[in-house]
């Protein structure tokens, strides 16, 4: 079990949904750093 | 003041802020380019947030909330998937390129792109028919799906809701045009986070906290936490592409890349997508929590009703009427979003370069005002009373448009051999097949822009291994190169 008691796969459901931020976020500061160069 | 009286004022307060916006950009908009992309010279929280607004309708919130209650936390998915293929991979994969070909070539709709791109007025043509027939019908579901949330949460009767939301609407879009629709759909994105939080943070205190709701749903039946859960593999997996991956064929959200005011600004725009896409997983997490507090079970058609009956339990009146502002804004971003797209559509890319008509710049916005008006309120007629055979058609529109464009735009800005006959036949097999696989009732429960992306993809990769020779220098061009 997973936090708030939810089953692993559906807990994944905000896992994946993180990483989209977490996605976004590096893939902006990758992109000002190329830019840069 | 008495509760009604306030939601009254509230609500004139509101219809009057949106109409002030369609003045405050009428007067703003003095070319074309103004008219239906803002100039190119929106910044990233507007154009992020009005993505947004556009890509939710009233469906997500009331439909969203309909599955979670049917088939229990597994529907998060959808939601994931929203954000993550719908919202930050559509962005990143699709923002900047879509943005500097445009400016390039100098096109300013997803038609007219078609057409220079290769070099086909027939692409063009093609794709701007199949947006402005089923881009009307995708609207009717959408006004629809507002008038049904009136008639819900407020007891108005449904054609009041049609034609109090449609007007409205029709109003700030003829006057203000793409100025209006990004400015309202950025309060209306705001409206739709907040009244959803709110309902999220009551649900859960409902149910005694997130931890013991689960275990009351695991209680009730494991299929209502797992995954996939009731629905099963195929289902799930097949409606979260279609809704995710369906958008980076959908012209309402792909005119906001050209409309953005400079690539850097993708960096930010990016990010602000992506939190405020986040807000698709709550429908389906209250949905799901609802079947915790509504008695007795619903069932059939009346699962529509798991929002409206949640919010009767957990919300004050006031609570209420923030969250109907919310669906109701949802739904008003959407159909404005629409409605500006169709109509040029039409006029641009139909009348004045498929058909090779002279168009003034004062006359073209003349006429996109008038069409807006005259297929606003042809809409608003459908919605009234639709015929059965408008209502079959109508869920045929994601997936015939989303088959059209999906590949040709995506092969056009990242493949240089994508060529002329492979895109128009692309386009023509995939809206086929989404039609007739739809028409014959899907077969194994596949929906038709499954199928249809499909055969369209198979279509245009294998056709542009033929030979193809476009005028000296066009791919040069194109790409930026000479």
């Amino acid at each position: 079990m997973c936090p708030f008691n939810f089953p692993w796969l559906t807990f994944l459901a905000f896992v994946v949904t993180a990483a989209s931020v977490v996605l976004a976020v590096v893939w902006a500061i990758l992109d000002r750093r190329r830019e840069k160069q | 003041m008495t509760l009604v009286n306030t939601c009254i004022l509230v609500l004139f307060l509101y219809v009057g802020m949106l109409m002030g916006i369609g003045i405050w950009s009428a007067r703003r908009s003095r070319t074309v380019e103004d008219f239906i992309i803002g100039g190119r010279t929106i910044g990233p929280w507007v154009t992020a947030l009005s993505f947004i607004a556009v890509y939710y309708s009233s469906v997500l919130i009331i439909g969203g909330g309909a599955f979670g209650y049917r088939f229990g936390m597994g529907t998060l998915w959808i939601g994931a998937i929203n954000v993550l293929v719908g919202s930050t991979l559509c962005w990143i994969v699709l923002g900047r390129r879509i943005r500097e070909f445009t400016e390039r070539m100098g096109v300013s709709t997803i038609s007219g792109f078609f057409a220079k791109r290769y070099n086909s007025p027939e692409a063009g043509i093609f794709s701007a028919a199949i947006i402005f027939l089923f881009l009307i019908l995708y609207n009717v579901s959408v006004v629809k799906g507002m008038a049904n949330s009136f008639e819900v949460l407020m007891g108005l009767p449904y054609w009041g809701g049609v034609l109090l939301s449609g007007f409205v609407i029709i109003f700030y879009v003829v006057l203000g045009g793409y100025m209006a629709v990004v400015w309202t759909s950025f309060i209306q994105a705001w409206v739709m986070i907040f009244s959803l939080l709110l309902l999220t943070f009551r649900t859960i205190h409902a149910v005694g906290g997130l931890s013991v709701g689960m275990e009351r749903l695991q209680q009730l039946g494991p299929g209502f936490v797992e995954t996939p859960g009731v629905w099963g593999w195929a289902g799930l997996i097949s409606f979260c592409l279609v809704v995710s991956l369906g958008v980076w064929g959908m012209p309402q959200l792909l005119i906001r890349f050209y409309s953005i005011k400079d690539t850097n600004t993708f960096r930010l725009g990016t990010v602000i997508v992506t939190v405020g896409a986040l807000i698709a997983l709550l429908p389906y997490l209250n949905g799901a929590l609802s079947r915790l507090l509504i008695e007795p079970e619903l069932t059939g058609k009346a699962v529509d009703l798991a929002i409206p009956k949640l919010a009767e339990l957990v919300l004050t009146p006031w609570g209420a009427a923030v969250l109907l502002a919310g669906v109701v804004a949802a739904g008003m971003s959407t159909f404005a979003g629409i409605l500006l797209i169709v109509s040029s559509s039409l006029v641009r890319d139909i009348y004045k370069n498929g058909l090779k008509k002279e168009l003034s710049n004062a006359q073209e916005i003349k006429a996109t005002r008038i069409v807006s008006l005259l297929v606003g309120l042809i809409s608003l007629a459908i919605a009234l009373r639709p015929p059965a055979l408008i209502l079959v058609l109508t869920g045929f529109a994601w997936a015939v448009i989303a088959s059209t464009n999906l590949w040709p735009l995506l092969f056009g800005i990242y493949w240089k051999r994508a060529s002329r006959p492979a895109a128009f036949a692309s386009m023509v097999a995939g809206a086929l097949t989404a039609l007739i696989w739809t028409w014959a009732g899907k077969p194994w429960g596949i929906h038709g822009f499954i199928t249809g992306g499909v055969v369209s993809l198979v279509v245009i990769v294998a056709l542009s291994f033929i030979p193809w020779s476009p005028p000296e220098g066009h791919i040069e061009r194109i790409w930026g190169e000479e």
